[in-house]
């Protein structure tokens, strides 16, 4: 029994594991000895190890003003938001690559929706600038004329609307070909049982293509899940251009932490900061794996 | 077969643990064994790194043998530059700062992980109290020759862990035009009396000139009127100067010198009110740049770009020239507000010597060769000479031919480094800048809060609540695009609810006992 375990261990296989193991190891695995920073007050001519502990110390700013509450919601519903139209519209995407029989065709539109997602998110601030901008705007200067002018980075209404634009804008492509390659791997053969049952194209879309993907979907939505307490940094900084007006509505976890440390430069609230999104995200992911094993045990992740 | 398979995962976790700890703890902890070599070559030339901002240059290696060839005789060390780009500084600096490594002396900035009251407040800086008259005893003559407090500015509780930069400390704050727009329209910028006049100016400008924006500001400020500097200027002959106790980011808890045993909060004055209340006419008049609030380009660069015409800055002497150069126009500045010596001031560029540091003495050996000879300042801030500068007739020095500040193989800047009043003057300054330098810092008043920083680790969650509301509100108030009748009122508030009082009393609780100590 032993022998056989040793073997399958070394398997080539299974040794192409090692570098992506090491990595994890080093990059994912060791900074997490970094959480103890978080419960200490760092003094640097003791070090790390030998400075004081304090308790819970440095996760009071987090919770004692009254932007706890603004944070956190933006946070959350920002990114439910996010999950649910991106895992909807990239799904759509997904299908519909799948759909487009010219392969030059396809492989166009793949690279063109790809595209935003290489862009860095300074440059992309400054598309949004180019149409937003009072002084230069596109929207403002041509669309709108100088006396129906709106000076958008000081109008908070309209932001939730322009950063799930942007944010989908950006995204939806790396989404969709995560589907569109899960969906190419469905059997055919059921396709065309399908067609011989005298199923449409549309209805095979949610008979066969959808129940055939569904591990995919979970997983990503899972993987997104856990990450709900955590925000896309320049989304919500850049793309704002960092406007103080706008902060009720553009202001998540990890810009308030930001600009709240900004001055003080204490790793040890920022760590604090971590940890807490980190137990929080491990906590969401953990319920909702349970409730969907509830719902369909083959499909939950652990 | 199920506790065999279970006792494999087991051993896998304890391996997985084992080797985990011992990375972990060598990360935490490098570098331990080396103190015991160093001992050994304890008579041969010393080794120290020298970490500053200065943008990468290919003809460092030369700069750098020319330094030691004048180091290693006279102190027996030899130096290693560590240029930092002055975008990834602070970062860099902090992380190098945690880990450890090898850094002997250190240049501070005023801004970010690198400022002054941050690197006090987690003791990275080495106490050199005792070691400066031994080591350093050139420096302090010279410097204290020309600014008897300058000592002063960096002692914390009577310690002191950096010495200030040795430059001109003296920023005025001016009002600044282009020249060739000004005359067009026959306005003479230095009859300027006062803050009315300005608005004069700029409706002017705005009537005649419809493509450009008669007053630019800069986010980071994101003000036309009130300054790093620190003074209210309405009028120019009787500016109302503050001290920000060193803290010129939030500049919440600040000092009125008409008062100067009390701290107040500088967004509840009425002079800030007013402040807030002429800029927002001045937005609803066009004066003001539009899009200031997501503007990230400093003044310099819209000017050159035909974007806007004037600004206001805090500068030294020589603005005008300094201006032109960097704007590509013929400037005019007016002055509103003469500066003043403060915490703020001194801390803007300093020097220490890193709490991990295992060559102290030699590295303020250099430190003070760096504030003493000439050689060394114009090798630092200008290069070669013959390669990266020559001498101009009239004494300053400037590129050789076909050399620019985009091909010289090393340029930086005369302020950059030691001591600025013995490094040779730049070309199209006046050749006696040093002298009226020199002057303008001796005849220059001392605020007499010089010396006080406040100690932030009692008030921690309160700075990161407050910085997060000033960021909010201080913005949009200060480039006049928020109302004051409605934004003040609620940026009051919000700082209240912050905890903006018990900063301020905590502030005040920590003058008055400094107060006491001076004696």
């Amino acid at each position: 029994m032993k022998r056989s375990i040793k073997k399958t261990l070394l398997t080539p296989l299974n040794l192409m594991v090692i570098p992506g193991m090491l990595y994890l190891l080093i990059n994912n695995y060791i900074p997490m000895a970094g959480v103890l920073i978080a419960f200490k007050r760092i003094n640097y001519s003791k070090g790390i190890f030998l400075s004081d502990w304090i308790g819970l110390e440095n996760f009071k700013y987090l919770f004692s003003t009254r932007d706890a509450f603004i944070i956190t919601r933006n946070t959350l519903l920002y990114n439910m938001v996010f999950i649910l139209m991106s895992t909807i519209l990239g799904l759509m995407v997904g299908i519909f690559l799948s759909e487009i029989i010219s392969r030059t065709g396809k492989k166009i539109y793949q690279t063109l929706i790809l595209l935003p997602q290489l862009f860095s998110t300074i440059i992309i601030a400054y598309i949004v600038v180019g149409f937003l901008s009072n002084e230069s705007g596109f929207i403002n200067k041509t669309l709108l004329g100088p006396d129906n002018a709106i000076n958008f980075y000081s109008a908070p209404v309209y932001w939730p609307f322009i950063l799930t634009i942007v944010y989908l804008w950006k995204g939806l492509g790396y989404n969709s070909i995560i589907y569109f390659s899960a969906v190419v791997s469905v059997d055919r053969n059921l396709y065309e049982a399908a067609t011989v049952d005298g199923v449409g194209r549309f209805k095979q879309i949610f008979y066969v293509t959808i129940p055939s993907i569904k591990p995919t979907i979970i997983t990503l939505f899972l993987i997104s899940v856990g990450r709900i307490f955590y925000s896309d940094f320049g989304l919500f900084y850049q793309i704002p251009m960092n406007s103080g007006v706008l902060y009720n509505v553009t202001n998540t976890i990890d810009t308030y932490v930001y600009r709240s440390l900004l001055q003080l430069n204490n790793i040890a609230m920022a760590s604090a900061a971590s940890a807490y999104q980190a137990l929080v995200g491990f906590i969401i992911i953990i319920t909702v794996n349970e409730i969907i094993r509830k719902l369909d045990r083959d499909n939950a992740m652990f | 077969m199920s506790t065999q398979k279970r006792f494999n995962t087991l051993k896998w976790a304890v391996v997985f643990t084992v080797l985990f700890t011992v990375v972990t703890v060598n990360a935490f902890s490098g570098g331990q064994g080396e103190s015991s070599k160093a001992q050994d070559k304890n008579n041969s030339v010393r080794e120290i790194t020298v970490a500053s901002i200065a943008d990468p240059a290919v003809g460092l290696p030369e700069v750098e043998a020319a330094i030691n060839k004048i180091t290693v005789p006279r102190i027996n060390t030899r130096v290693k530059f560590l240029p930092i780009e002055s975008g990834a500084y602070s970062q860099q600096i902090s992380l190098m700062m945690a880990s450890g490594e090898k850094i002997d002396l250190v240049r501070g900035t005023s801004f970010g992980t690198v400022s002054f009251s941050v690197m006090h407040a987690q003791h990275q800086l080495m106490d050199i109290t005792d070691l400066l008259p031994k080591y350093a005893p050139d420096l302090i003559r010279t410097v204290t020759e020309i600014i008897p407090d300058f000592l002063e500015g960096t002692r914390v509780n009577g310690r002191i862990h950096s010495v200030s930069g040795f430059f001109n400390k003296v920023n005025s704050d001016y009002f600044l035009g282009r020249a060739d727009i000004l005359d067009k329209h026959n306005i003479d910028i230095y009859g300027v009396k006062g803050l009315d006049d300005v608005g004069n100016i700029l409706g002017v400008l705005k009537r005649n000139e419809p493509n450009q924006v008669p007053i630019v500001t800069y986010q980071r400020d994101a003000s036309a009127l009130i300054l790093e500097g620190g003074s209210f200027y309405d009028d120019f002959s009787n500016p109302v100067h503050f001290d920000t106790l060193g803290d010129s980011a939030n500049r919440l808890a600040v000092v009125f010198l008409s008062n100067p045993e009390n701290v107040v909060n500088l967004y509840k004055t009425d002079n800030y009110r007013k402040m807030l209340e002429r800029v927002h006419d001045w937005y609803k008049k066009g004066y003001v740049y539009k899009d200031a609030l997501i503007n990230t380009e400093i003044q310099e660069i819209l000017v050159r770009n035909n974007i806007g015409i004037t600004w206001t800055a805090s500068s030294e002497i020589g603005v005008e020239v300094a201006k032109e150069e960097r704007t590509g126009y013929k400037i005019r500045a007016v002055k509103a507000a003469p500066g003043m010596i403060t915490t703020t001031t001194m801390t803007r560029i300093f020097w220490g010597v890193p709490v991990h540091s295992k060559e102290p003495e030699a590295a303020l050996k250099f430190l003070n060769l760096m504030y003493t000879d000439p050689d060394i300042n114009n090798l630092l801030a200008w290069g070669i000479e013959g390669r990266d500068y020559e001498v101009k007739s009239d004494g300053t020095v400037g590129f050789p031919a076909g050399i620019t500040s985009s091909n010289a193989p090393y340029h930086s800047m005369d302020f950059r480094w030691g001591n600025q009043f013995i490094t040779k003057v730049w070309t199209g300054n006046p050749p006696d800048l040093r002298e009226q330098a020199r002057k303008e810092n001796q005849n220059a008043s001392s605020s007499p809060l010089l010396g006080f920083s406040f100690d932030t680790a009692p008030i921690q969650n309160e700075i990161a609540m407050l910085s997060n509301i000033i960021s909010q509100y201080r913005p949009g108030l200060e480039s006049g695009t928020i109302d004051p009748a409605q934004g003040l009122p609620a940026f009051i508030k919000a700082l209240d609810g912050g905890g903006a009082e018990k900063v301020i009393a905590e502030i005040q609780k920590q003058l008055n006992a400094w107060k006491s100590t001076k004696k």
